[in-house]
């Protein structure tokens, strides 16, 4: 087997632990700053104003025609996400690339209920 | 609001809400907020940069595990691939639920691990260990449904690598016999983990993209390309020409917004 670390990633600096754990703990710094502002901007989602909806909208669920409102399942909040389907067509002729894909669109094309 | 809504107490909302508003006041609010958005994303990869700019740690000690086909080392754990991720799991007697459940926190945190074979493509294994014996471990992932390799430690690993009185991640590379610790998340970090992102993105390689900020020669292929379906990558050595011009048009199709927000 050929050195990955000296032939291919350029030799990485390998230290003792007491060298890492300092690096570890000034990057942790870091870490725990991006922790919180995540939190910030989980807060300020909160804040988020809401837009209505129409609940009786109608899907179609596995025992037939449901309104929106019935894919609460009773609970207060649900999540709807928007993941492309061919109609009538197996599951291997699904778009691979639109299941993926359709992450960036789902969120403009529901108007999620918060 | 529908009667329904009304006779069910649990869909009354609390009082102090934010205002209902217009789809487009709400819209421009979204739009606003995703600029923050999208800068904690540009920060949380800024982050993985810093994190495979780490030094690595040598580990010259020779640790010992029990699997499920007998005594196994640290080496062993790695399956043969490239780079491997240990979370420490508090699976033990003197832990609340024992003998019938591990931790709660781990057992929540096991519960979000995703399909492994994602990770797997990009040479990296996933492996649980707690001190509990291998006969406790067989029964809990059979009663719970968790597929991840889980391993039972018997020596000083998990004072060794922090995760002797908490949960935590460590991330490991071999070159060969030689094995060195990457880095390490515990704590709140842990709640993140699960996804194929989060595990890729705490490793020395990160996600082998080339879009990736990494140091020269580090391997990368281009993104989508080698995703697949999970039980597909076996069969499939090099991606498929098909997926390849159906993800190009995919992505030249989605980046469009982005052009006309910026225009």
């Amino acid at each position: 087997m050929k050195d990955i670390m000296r032939d291919e990633l350029g030799a990485p600096k390998i230290v003792d632990r007491s060298s890492f754990q300092a690096e570890l703990d000034a990057l942790r710094v870091r870490e725990k700053a991006h922790t919180r502002e995540g939190d910030a901007i989980a807060a300020a989602r909160r804040l988020l104003p809401m837009v209505e909806v129409d609940g009786t909208m109608q899907l179609i669920g596995e025992r037939g025609a449901v309104a929106l409102l019935d894919a609460f399942e009773e609970r207060r909040m649900l999540i709807a996400y928007y993941s492309m389907w061919h109609t009538g067509k197996p599951a291997p002729e699904q778009c691979e690339g639109c299941t993926w894909v359709a992450t960036c669109w789902s969120r403009l094309r529901h108007r999620v209920m918060r | 609001m529908s009667s329904k809504r009304a006779d069910n107490p649990k869909g009354h909302l609390p009082i102090n809400t934010p205002p209902i508003m217009s789809p487009e006041a709400w819209e421009a609010a979204r739009q606003h907020l995703l600029v923050k958005e999208k800068a904690l994303t540009r920060s949380r990869d800024a982050l993985a940069a810093e994190r495979r700019r780490m030094p690595w740690m040598a580990v010259e000690k020779k640790y010992e595990f029990d699997g499920p086909k007998g005594k196994v080392s640290l080496l062993d754990l790695f399956e043969g691939r490239r780079q491997l991720i240990i979370y420490r799991a508090f699976f033990e007697p003197g832990v609340f639920g024992w003998p019938d459940h591990a931790c709660r926190g781990c057992s929540l945190g096991a519960d979000q691990v995703s399909h492994l074979a994602h990770l797997n493509a990009r040479d990296t294994t996933l492996a649980y260990a707690s001190r509990s014996p291998q006969t406790d471990i067989e029964r809990l992932k059979a009663r719970m449904g968790w597929k991840m390799p889980w391993y039972t430690i018997t020596d000083s690993f998990d004072i060794d690598f922090g995760v002797n009185e908490w949960h935590g991640h460590n991330a490991f590379i071999r070159d060969g016999e030689r094995v060195c610790r990457t880095y390490f998340i515990n704590n709140r970090g842990d709640e993140a983990m699960g996804s194929t992102w989060s595990y890729l993105d705490m490793t020395a390689l990160g996600r082998q993209e080339e879009w990736e900020d990494s140091p020269e020669g580090y391997p990368q292929t281009p993104r989508y390309k080698w995703w697949n379906w999970h039980d597909n990558y076996d069969a499939e050595a090099s991606p498929d020409p098909k997926w390849v011009q159906v993800s190009e048009a995919g992505e030249a199709t989605f980046r469009k917004p982005d052009i006309k927000a910026k225009a």
